[in-house]
């Protein structure tokens, strides 16, 4: 499963830090992956860049359908997201993919 | 006059047929139907094809009343489509299965035909109903939308069910109580349209519940003792410690599992969970109204479809703005009672006691209705 926030090993500071909650759903079961960049931090920036964080697509008609929370904690910002499921398309579902990916192995 | 034909053969064998679906172009051959025996049958299909929809299905049973005259009676009926995505994410899917067709092999297909069968009937039968907009929109579901994908919801269209991982969570098709939760959505979108967030949101959640699990009630027949008040029964495989993703009776006690956790839905306003997440928690506060329906339920007694589930349809109509919150709600609900009951009844009493049983407070005057705005 997911690793836990707060269970980060006690390695040197990371570049970037990438968080994907998802919550909702009809179970309302909460799940998250967490993902601490070091020496590929620069591919995952590049992942991060991609994402249209200040165009997110609304779904203002669905119900129980999953809604994604993604923090991309960089060098100087945050960016911070609310993704409708529906909307989980492109470059959101390539870093979402890639975090859960790499969230599993940790 | 193959109709002719058909119902003279029925008139000389059968006293009564069993309930069947007819299709427009049925309909419209009853309705030119001129023969004096059938002209009841004919006057019936004419007032439901002038008065309906060009897609509205019927369900017509015909019988043979006591001088033998043929009766044909035409009531509502369901209109369904069941769509397969084959695992992938892209709606609606290939049509598998449409109204009146036999069953097929998938039992997914089945299992959504058969449930939105049986939340058509609830609303239906019991509170006169047709379909989720009053007026017999077609009912459509999507089965096998994508790849281990655990979850079913409403797009504002149509229902959409996947098959889960296989490790945590079985086919979303196979409880009644989560396809009559779906559809209880666009029921809820065609009237009171409560917005989807906070509480509002977590009684729009609340609604479907209350609704998906009278469908299970109502198909079993169970009465408020010995329904299982459980929501999506049946939908964690056995690897899981829990019995279902909610209980209306006792919410936060519906699994608690290693890899899942604790059941979080709190059981009373005093523990209402404040989050940013999940539209503002609609999945767990809804336990909240949730459990104070079981209680006027269990306290009314007996199927609880009959008067505590009509006491929160015609809330459901009564009026309500979109935003409203759990106080205004159960505001509602009193008013709702008052008028269907009387103010003193021991209904009201019930509605009121179940509300105050989950600390939900009630605003003075909320019998005539006048504090639920």
């Amino acid at each position: 499963m997911a690793q836990r926030e707060g269970e980060a090993t006690a390695r040197p500071r990371a570049r970037v830090s990438i968080l994907v909650v998802r919550s909702g759903g009809f179970a309302g079961i909460s799940q998250q992956w967490r993902v601490e960049a070091h020496d590929d931090a620069e591919e995952w920036l590049e992942l991060v860049r991609a994402c249209p964080w200040g165009a997110v697509g609304q779904d203002a008609a669905s119900r129980d359908r999953f809604v994604w929370r993604i923090e991309a904690h960089l060098p100087r910002t945050v960016k911070k997201a609310s993704v409708p499921d529906a909307h989980l398309v492109g470059p959101w579902r390539e870093l979402v993919d890639r975090v859960q990916e790499a969230g599993a192995d940790g | 006059m193959w109709d002719v034909v058909r119902l003279s053969a029925v008139r000389r064998s059968v006293a009564a047929m069993p309930a069947g679906i007819v299709p427009p172009y049925l309909l419209s051959r009853i309705a030119q139907l001129d023969a004096p025996e059938f002209q009841q049958a004919a006057v019936a299909a004419q007032q439901t094809l002038v008065h309906d929809e060009p897609r509205r299905a019927a369900r017509l049973t015909l019988s043979l009343d006591d001088e033998h005259n043929l009766v044909a009676e035409l009531t509502d009926g369901p209109d369904r489509t069941i769509s397969d995505a084959h695992s992938t994410e892209t709606l609606p899917g290939r049509k598998v299965r449409a109204e009146g067709d036999d069953p097929v092999a998938d039992v997914a297909v089945n299992e959504a035909y058969d449930g939105l069968g049986a939340t058509f009937a609830l609303f239906s039968e019991v509170y006169g109903r047709n379909s989720i907009d009053g007026q017999g929109l077609p009912l459509d579901g999507t089965v096998h939308y994508g790849s281990l994908y655990d979850n079913a919801f409403w797009n504002g269209s149509r229902m959409v069910f996947g098959d889960g991982d296989g490790q945590v969570f079985g086919r979303f098709t196979s409880s009644f109580t989560v396809v009559g939760h779906e559809l209880t959505h666009g029921v809820t979108q065609y009237t009171a349209g409560l917005v989807y967030k906070d509480q509002p949101g977590a009684l729009n959640e609340s609604i479907s519940d209350v609704f998906g699990s009278l469908v299970e009630q109502y198909a079993k027949n169970q009465t408020a003792a010995t329904a299982s008040w459980l929501i999506g029964e049946g939908l964690f495989t056995k690897t899981v410690k829990g019995v279902a993703l909610r209980s209306m009776k006792a919410p936060g006690t519906a699994y608690d599992d290693p890899r899942l956790g604790k059941d979080p839905q709190p059981a009373n306003f005093a523990h209402y969970v404040k989050t940013a997440d999940d539209e503002g928690g609609v999945h767990l506060n809804s336990g909240i109204p949730n459990r104070a329906f079981y209680l006027v339920a269990h306290r009314l007694g007996g199927h609880a479809w009959k008067k505590a589930g009509q006491i929160w349809y015609d809330t459901l109509l009564s009026g309500l703005r979109p935003t409203t919150d759990f106080a205004g709600f159960a505001a509602a609900t009193i008013a709702a009672t008052a008028k269907r009951y009387g103010g003193s009844s021991a209904e009201v009493a019930a509605v009121r006691a179940g509300w105050s049983g989950v600390g939900v407070p009630i605003p003075e005057g909320a019998t005539d209705g006048a504090a639920r705005r």
